[in-house]
């Protein structure tokens, strides 16, 4: 099921008005039984694949709390072995295939290795990595075994976070399901202005953006310079806010039944270099890398001095990538993180002297400015169909501007984007503009990601205006094509 | 607790009044309209002697220039692209309501016979969805959408899209009410189609039988038109000879209903008279109006066809 469905606007209310409702013990049956509907809604036998990992980690956990020695370590392997097994078989095993082929083609022999025709699970990678982290932190002695299987399952499959993230760690939200959960205003009111906020930014700007974006990448060759440079800025916003907004939901969903979740975007555009943006960026993943790669990485490979950190970083950031999307642009968009941080990392102090000189605004805003345009750099190779047409944006973004700083220009610029119509072209262009501003100067005045900061201190009618206008701008200009969101596909 | 519960219900009733007012406000400006000839309708403002109705082959294959002078008629054009039965039905049926002048009217066919090709130029229309006719057509269409439309408050706003917003501020052109007189293009027309079976639903048949009789019985004379269509393209619609024959079902001289199948027509040969393998250029348009013309005027006036009529050739014999 999706967010921005009207089956969510009943799904939703109906499922936690019967949560609180319920008594405290049968509670966590009907949150996983709703997670399951939530589920099912889109390939139902998939829970089968679910419920086989579900099985695999929740006796794992057991089995590797009660084990001592060399033992640990094998069930740990083995629960890992069948985790990143399922992944590999549904996400990795055509891509695996076909470079195979390709490379026996290069070598003009055959190796007619079978593609298969399977559609991936939807939020694999996602309740993957959940599940690893909850065996690995058991192994670690960090957690305690579920010893509650329905618990456990709700772990696996909590609907807000099921598909699509936080990525969360048992630590923070296991215990959350044994705690008994009073209806509060407070966590009511919080989390209904997280799901408005977070659907403004998927319905009102996301999915607004992505009709710009999905114009120019349908057939990005012909064009270059502005449109291009537009396109990419487009969907780096667009991916920001399509994410970000579902991870908005997610954790006001949770919120409103009382559970709170990881945090997961940070106001990564106002970052100042690539390391500071993935820091803020997607955390749950980001931290989950940290902790579960680069972390006993760096810890093993400690005799090499810096280079182990290179390494670690670039090992991290190849494995990112991949685990976005099983292409080569996905890990060329990975390698190009790493890259910008191993760079980052070890011209810090250079850097820093070289950028002390300038005043401290011009510093910071050229910082956010270059960090913003790289991310987005890299962002085509997360959007592109392929390399090939990703290096072929890249290679004509800076081409063709000549003509563009003229009335005929522009209006040839506004036509190719807009469709025939100029005026209607300049008029979609403007509008999804002035969105994006707002939007900025709105989540500029927004601290600890509380949406009720925005409005902070102000009288009733305005705090109800703002969100009652938010509502209405999200019926009235959002852009409903029953559009999934972006990290569905991952 | 119960002042919370307050305080929600309270914010829940305000923001479903303010959606609703501008809904209603909404719906309200846009049949207000005056360029927009669909609000012109609903508002029982239009009352041409001939009307046309139709999807795009009938607002870009009538030209309003050679038909006034041919025919003498006043005339008005309703069609729009894309928009099937489902959705010309209910405005006939809103136009029969308080038709007095009109004497003839041209319903150009489609070979699509079918339901679900969606609501298409859905702008136009959402702000009559909760009338009776509109309401119960579109639900075929689409019944989920549409139902949800009349009774979710706030659902409808959905429904809008940005040329919604745009057509607020930016009109249509009331000169292209009367048709246009042709695109020049030659671009979309494909020398090549894969053969493939149009859409065909009886049901659909019958619902424009029923229509041309309720027309038929205001004293109305009813043209179903079957306009040219590329030949080199259209050969590979598998079922078309069987489709034409279905439509010919419905013809009733006795009443005044005919049918007239343009797809016969040599105009169907030459590339040179389409934009598109469906759709005439400005040359094909201009040579269609003027056949069409004294084709219409020789059954009305139950005289011989005219001579400048185009030759019918033989292309559904195989």
């Amino acid at each position: 099921m999706l967010f921005n469905s009207f089956e969510f606007l009943i799904f939703f209310p109906v499922v936690t008005i019967l949560f609180f409702l319920l008594p405290h013990k049968f509670r966590w049956f009907h949150l996983l039984a709703a997670s399951c509907i939530f589920y099912m809604y889109l390939i139902p036998v998939y829970i089968l694949i679910l419920l086989f990992t579900i099985i695999i980690d929740y006796i794992a956990g057991i089995v590797i709390e009660n084990a001592t020695g060399p033992k640990r370590k094998l069930f740990l392997i083995f629960s890992l072995v069948a985790n990143i097994g399922i992944l590999a078989f549904f996400k990795y095993y055509n891509f695996f295939a076909e470079n195979i082929n390709l490379l026996f083609h290069a070598t003009n022999t055959h190796a007619n290795i079978k593609l298969l025709e399977i559609v991936l699970p939807i939020g694999l990678s996602f309740h993957t990595f959940q599940a690893m982290s909850y065996t690995i932190e058991i192994y670690r002695g960090n957690q305690k075994a579920e010893r509650h299987f329905g618990i456990y399952s709700l772990y696996v499959m909590f609907y807000p976070q099921l598909v699509a993230g936080p990525i969360e760690r048992p630590q923070n939200i296991l215990h959350q399901f044994h705690e008994k959960k009073h209806f509060s205003y407070d966590n009511f009111a919080e989390g209904m202005k997280l799901i408005i906020w977070g659907f403004f930014k998927k319905i009102v700007i996301a999915d607004r953006l992505a009709v710009i974006v999905n114009y120019v990448y349908k057939n990005p060759t012909e064009y270059q310079g502005l449109p291009l440079v537009i396109a990419v800025i487009f969907f780096s916003f667009q991916l920001y806010l399509d994410f970000s907004g579902y991870s908005d939901i997610a954790l006001g969903t949770a919120k409103v039944m009382g559970y709170d979740l990881m945090v997961n975007f940070n106001r990564p555009f106002s970052s100042k270099t690539i390391t500071e943006l993935w820091r803020r960026w997607h955390i749950s993943l980001s931290t989950w890398f940290n902790d579960y790669l680069f972390t006993p990485t760096i810890t093993a490979l400690r005799d090499w001095g810096k280079e182990a950190i290179a390494f670690g970083l670039l090992l991290t950031f190849f494995l990112c990538g991949f685990w976005h999307g099983a292409a080569w642009k996905f890990i060329v968009f990975g390698l190009l993180q790493g890259i910008a941080i191993v760079y980052e990392f070890y011209t810090r102090k250079k850097r820093k002297k070289l950028f002390s000189k300038l005043p401290e605004k011009v510093n910071s805003s050229l910082s956010v400015l270059l960090t913003f345009g790289y991310f987005a750099a890299t962002c085509i190779f997360f959007r592109a169909k392929d390399m090939r047409e990703a290096m072929y944006i890249l290679g004509h973004l800076f081409t063709g501007w000549s003509h563009v700083f003229s009335v005929h220009g522009i209006k040839n610029v506004v036509t190719l984007l807009g469709g025939k119509d100029t005026y209607y072209g300049a008029f979609n262009i403007l509008l999804d503009i002035g969105i994006l501003v707002i939007f900025e100067w709105l989540q500029r005045r927004m601290t600890n990601n509380k949406v009720s900061s925005i409005v902070a201190g102000k009288p009733t009618f305005v705090r109800w205006g703002f969100y009652c206008l938010m509502i209405v701008l999200i019926l009235a200009i959002g852009v409903y094509k029953d559009d999934s969101f972006i990290y569905f596909q991952f | 607790m119960n002042n919370n519960i307050k305080k929600v219900s309270v914010f829940v009733i305000i923001t479903l009044a303010i959606i609703c007012i501008l809904q209603y406000g909404i719906d309200y400006v846009y049949k207000k309209r005056s360029t927009d000839k669909y609000a012109l309708l609903f508002r029982h403002e239009i009352d041409p002697e001939l009307m046309i109705f139709g999807s795009s082959t009938a607002i870009k294959h009538y030209n309003p220039r050679v038909i006034k002078k041919l025919t003498g008629l006043s005339y008005y054009n309703m069609g729009y692209d894309g928009l099937f039965y489902m959705q010309n039905i209910p405005l006939v049926k809103e136009y029969l309501t308080y038709v007095k002048n009109c004497k003839y009217m041209v319903i150009s066919c489609s070979p699509y016979l079918g339901k679900d090709w969606g609501i298409m130029a859905a702008d136009f229309f959402y702000p009559y969805m909760t009338d009776g006719p509109v309401y119960k057509y579109y639900h075929q269409i689409e019944p989920a959408k549409v139902f949800k439309a009349r009774y979710v408050p706030g659902y409808k706003l959905t429904l809008l899209n940005k040329a919604f917003y745009w057509r607020i501020v930016h009109q249509p052109k009331a000169d292209t009410n009367l048709g246009f007189e042709g695109i020049n293009e030659i671009n979309q027309v494909f020398d090549t189609i894969p053969p493939y079976m149009q859409i065909y639903d009886e049901d659909m048949l019958q619902q424009i039988k029923s229509l041309t009789r309720e027309v038929s019985a205001k004293g109305i004379k009813v043209f179903l038109v079957m306009s040219p269509y590329y030949v080199e393209a259209d050969k590979y619609m598998l079922n078309m000879k069987y489709i034409l024959s279905r439509y010919k079902s419905i013809e009733d001289t006795s009443k005044g209903i005919y049918f007239m199948d343009y797809t016969t027509d040599t105009l169907a040969l030459h590339k040179k008279y389409f934009f598109s393998h469906t759709h005439l250029n400005a040359e094909g348009n201009e040579i269609f109006s003027n056949t069409f013309s004294h084709d219409m005027m020789a059954l009305i006036n139950k005289t011989q066809p005219t001579p400048n009529a185009l030759r019918p050739v033989e292309r559904y014999t195989k």
